[in-house]
């Protein structure tokens, strides 16, 4: 068979095949509206330093003259009490909302998923058992009360805000992974894979795996604005981000004490938080569909 | 209400594609079939044919991406593809009703047979039934589904019953609504040979003694013998032959029944049969001609640029192919 | 000939929390080097953990399994690696026995670096797709680009890689279209002959066993109830089981209607796994049950030379 044949033909399936996921994701509309707001969010907090108007707000920074002014047109969101611009501030807050989920994610996701296959593979062993039943205790306790009484014991700043949260997090993808291996473990595939020899860590991971990728990134991007919230909730309750570092959930906290009257301190903030957490709900939903093989 | 010619159905030239990813899936065209009253009549066809498609057309139940490109589909005179959907539930409640392959999906898992049943037998009504009487009701049906010990069966979940016992559960239950016309997709396909042998013999008993008329879709061509009257033979998404079932078998014409037929291994066969050479073609880009010319050794130059026109052969007996075209047509 | 596989009181039991299944209970059976053995049953017949007993995917509650000689009641993991080579297995739906997210290239290195790391790459994946009669352009595709009777030969493919001596076939055919069943079915029976495999062919489907199979056993809820030469059974079968699987089989001509015992129609349902009957598991679907059948457990014994059957109505003529 003609190499070069062969080639185009497989680039072609290649293409096809993705060409197939982006067919599924966007039939819903909504979930491309997520992936817009969130890709414009992310590149917002990459260039914060160029588009906004106010950059050096961002820090410490006192400019009293300037305080609690109400929304204008030099303010779009108006200013807080020590007279920065809330649009700049909201704008590198992004950033270290998006840094949570960033490290969050990676050294969550990764470990309970290792976790999760071990302990599906081998349902009945003692290490399984152990990783589950830890797991579970894990899982008993409210994700945002659990990161709470761990930051709580630790000196509050955002790495600790970020151990915080990881370590309530991992079980959720351990369960999740667990769940659908013990399933996946009695589909013939992987019974074929055994027949012929191979390995535990060639089925775990070669043979597994592959098929809970939709899944796994499904949770994902919904967990992201739960990440989010927890990571703002800390911060709310002074256990995360510290002055002078811009965060959203710090910035909510700060502009209570001015509800009602100063009342744009707190909303807009919160109206950036709730906003991604839709967005990454809407992508999670389309990868969701993306990955669903009944829709063709 | 008019019938015409005791036509209880008729279908005419329907044509459904399916918009997928790769484009439009240019499944079923052409498809013309009809059932008198009281009428057996069969679908056979592999997996993928249409079969299913056709009936999902019938019952108005295509999925969302299906595009409804043409044919009209007459039911006691009226077409259904246009009346409103209130009359379509009304039909659906009261005179036409569907027996789906799988018992065991098409209960719900976590409610009692008993008022699964009992809905349908109240719904199916004109006037407002009490409470006791739609219990006499359904244990009636499920009496006529042969099922021992109705009311332990009106007090089992699905889990409880065995697969024979949930078809047969499946077919009381279609007795409630089908007072004219039951479609019957592949209702032995997933049981035990022995046990799909007392659902047939169940369904065809029901089915004379109520004088319905039926549509069984199957692919196999043995279950379908025994049972109807008349068979449509369906190659990709187009009807290739039709006529009584005993000219069928005895006298195949299509040359794709002729070799479905001679595929079937039989009883004390010396010969593992060979099956049909190639592939169905692709839905996304069928022949121009007949779909079949892909795979039919007979295969004229006509066929690959021309759908065949229907021919009666026999009495009785059509068959879409250009072999049988008669002189000067 | 020599046995390639024997069993003896092969027993599994599975224990529940409403009580034990017995899904085998003692079965003995003697496979042939270069046999094609049918094993027929319905659902809940056993047929299939047979299948498994025989992978090292269950392991029996009792009873011997040798494999030439060598017992292999071990399970899959603890198998050595010629064990593994040796015997390998065809499931009934491809769709699931091929990861669907591996291209055929993918699925079928596998074996061939573990079981014969000296094959050269890709060309053994050519030839072992030349034996199954599928192109070689097949190679980079994913299950979901193949049809229903594709994919079965990549299995196929799959099982040969390791160039084996038995292979079960766990219902190759019956998840397929009729128009391709007689392929693959030719494929199999070419790939016998040539390389002298042995079949263990595990299905429900009477009528295809006598194109194919050398002998056939039938079972039902978990013990053999007749075995012997797959040409008698059609024309000299003796339990009323098989006379009943025998009259359901739907048919397509009038010679086989002539063939079907007419007198056996099938009644009763195949009963729960968890209270099998007393004496012969057969007794409440028998048409010719006795006294006997409801408290004595026939044995299964020769009823004519290499015929045999486990009924009480042959008991007494041996």
């Amino acid at each position: 068979m003609d190499e070069k044949v062969s080639r185009k033909n497989l680039i072609k399936r290649i293409r096809n095949k993705y060409g197939r996921y982006w067919y599924r994701f966007k039939r819903n509309k909504l979930s491309i509206v997520g992936l817009g707001v969130l890709i414009a969010l992310i590149l917002m907090a990459i260039l914060a330093s160029l588009i906004t108007p106010y950059p050096s707000n961002a820090g410490l920074y006192i400019n009293l003259s300037q305080e609690n002014l109400p929304p204008s047109l030099a303010h779009p969101f108006g200013t807080d009490m020590l007279g920065r611009d809330i649009l700049t501030r909201i704008i590198f807050g992004l950033r270290y909302s998006f840094l949570l989920v960033g490290v969050v994610l990676s050294v969550t996701v990764i470990p309970g998923v290792v976790l999760g296959l071990i302990a599906g593979y081998y349902p009945k062993r003692w290490f399984s058992i152990l990783i589950m039943r830890v797991a579970d205790i894990f899982v008993a306790v409210p994700p945002l009360l659990l990161a709470l009484s761990i930051a709580s014991v630790l000196t509050p700043n955002i790495t600790n805000a970020m151990f915080a949260v990881s370590l309530a997090w991992w079980p959720w993808y351990t369960r999740l992974v667990y769940t659908s291996t013990t399933s996946i473990r009695n589909e013939d595939f992987v019974r074929a894979a055994e027949v012929i020899g191979a390995s535990p860590s060639h089925i775990m991971f070669s043979e597994i795996m592959p098929n809970l990728l939709g899944t796994i990134l499904t949770k994902v991007s919904l967990d992201a604005g739960w990440v989010i919230l927890i990571g703002a909730a800390l911060s709310f309750v002074g256990l995360g981000a510290q002055e002078p570092t811009p965060d959203l959930g710090t910035m909510i906290s700060e502009g209570a004490a001015y509800l009602p009257q100063v009342w744009w301190i707190s909303i807009f903030p919160a109206i950036f938080i709730v906003i991604i957490i839709l967005a990454f709900n809407l992508l999670g939903d389309g990868i969701k569909d993306m990955f669903s093989s009944s829709i063709r | 209400m008019v019938m015409e010619n005791g036509k209880i159905l008729e279908v005419k030239d329907l044509a459904v594609s399916y918009k997928v990813y790769e484009g439009i899936l240019k499944v079923l065209r052409n498809v013309s079939f009809y059932v008198l009253k009281g009428e057996k009549i069969g679908i056979i066809g592999e997996s993928g044919c249409g079969k299913t498609t056709s009936m999902k057309s019938i019952m108005r139940i295509l999925p969302t991406n299906a595009l409804l490109e043409g044919g009209e589909i007459y039911y006691k005179g009226k077409n259904i593809l246009k009346i409103s959907k209130k009359e379509m539930t009304y039909l659906r409640r009261h005179s036409i009703s569907m027996i789906f392959q799988d018992p065991s999906t098409a209960l719900n898992p976590v409610f009692k047979i008993g008022p699964q049943i009992y809905d349908i037998v109240k719904y199916s009504s004109d006037r407002r039934l009490t409470k006791s009487e739609i219990h006499e009701l359904a244990i009636s049906y499920l009496k006529q589904a042969a099922l021992p010990e109705p009311e332990r069966i009106l007090d089992s979940y699905p889990f409880q019953l065995s697969g024979g016992m949930k078809q047969r559960v499946n077919i009381a239950m279609s007795l409630a609504s089908a007072n004219d016309l039951l479609i019957a997709d592949e209702p032995g396909t997933s049981l035990d040979v022995t046990i799909e042998d007392q659902i047939m013999r169940l369904l065809k008993s029901i089915v004379e003694e109520k004088h319905l008329s039926i549509i069984l879709i199957s692919h196999a061509l043995g279950t379908v013998r025994g049972f109807v009257d008349r068979i449509y033979v369906m190659y990709a998404g187009t009807i290739v032959e039709y006529g009584p079932t005993k000219s069928i078998f005895s006298n195949p014409l299509h040359p794709y029944t002729r070799l479905l037929i001679e595929s079937v291994p039989k009883l004390m066969g010396k010969k593992i049969p060979e099956g049909i050479p190639g592939v169905v073609p692709s839905y996304l880009n069928p022949p121009l001609g007949c779909r079949f010319s892909t795979r039919c050794p007979f295969k004229m130059d006509i066929c690959e640029r021309e759908m065949p026109q229907v021919y009666e052969a026999e009495d009785g007996h059509f068959v879409a192919c250009h072999l049988f075209r008669k002189e000067g047509s | 000939m020599a046995a390639i596989l024997e069993i003896k009181g092969l027993k599994k039991y599975f224990k529940t929390r409403k009580g034990t299944i017995k899904a085998v209970d003692d079965v003995d059976l003697e496979i042939e080097e270069g046999e094609i053995f049918g094993l027929v049953g319905e659902s809940g017949s056993g047929k299939t953990t047979v299948a498994n007993i025989i992978m090292g995917l269950y392991l029996p509650t009792s009873g011997e399994i040798k494999y030439k000689g060598n017992n292999i009641a071990i399970p899959i993991n603890k198998r050595p690696k010629w064990l593994k080579k040796e015997i390998q297995i065809v499931f009934q739906n491809p769709a699931s026995s091929l990861n669907p997210k591996k291209t055929v290239r993918q699925i079928l290195e596998v074996p061939i670096s573990i079981h014969r790391p000296d094959a050269p790459l890709p060309q053994t994946i050519y030839e072992l797709l030349e034996m199954v009669d599928l192109p070689p352009e097949f190679i980079d595709r994913h299950p979901e680009e193949l049809g229903g009777g594709e994919k079965q030969l990549v299995a196929i493919a799959r099982a040969l890689s390791t160039e084996p001596s038995l292979i079960v076939l766990d219902e190759p055919t019956s998840s397929l279209d009729v128009s391709v069943q007689g392929k693959i079915i030719n494929i199999l029976m070419k790939l016998q002959k040539n390389f002298g495999l042995t079949y263990i062919f595990i299905t429900h489907n009477l009528s295809l066993m006598s194109n194919v199979a050398n002998r056939v056993a039938i079972m039902y809820l978990g013990k053999i109830k007749e075995i012997a030469k797959s040409e008698e059974f059609f024309t000299n079968s003796f339990h009323p089981y098989t006379k009943m699987l025998l009259s359901s089989i739907p048919v397509i001509t009038e010679e086989e209607e002539k063939l079907k015992p007419k007198k056996i129609l099938s009644t009763g349902e195949i009963p729960g796994a968890l209270k099998l009957p007393e004496g012969c598991s057969f007794h409440p679907r028998c048409p010719f049950v006795m006294d006997v059948c409801k408290v004595k457990d026939p044995p299964l014994i020769e009823v004519s030379p290499n015929h045999l059957c486990s009924c009480h109505l042959y008991l007494n003529k041996q």
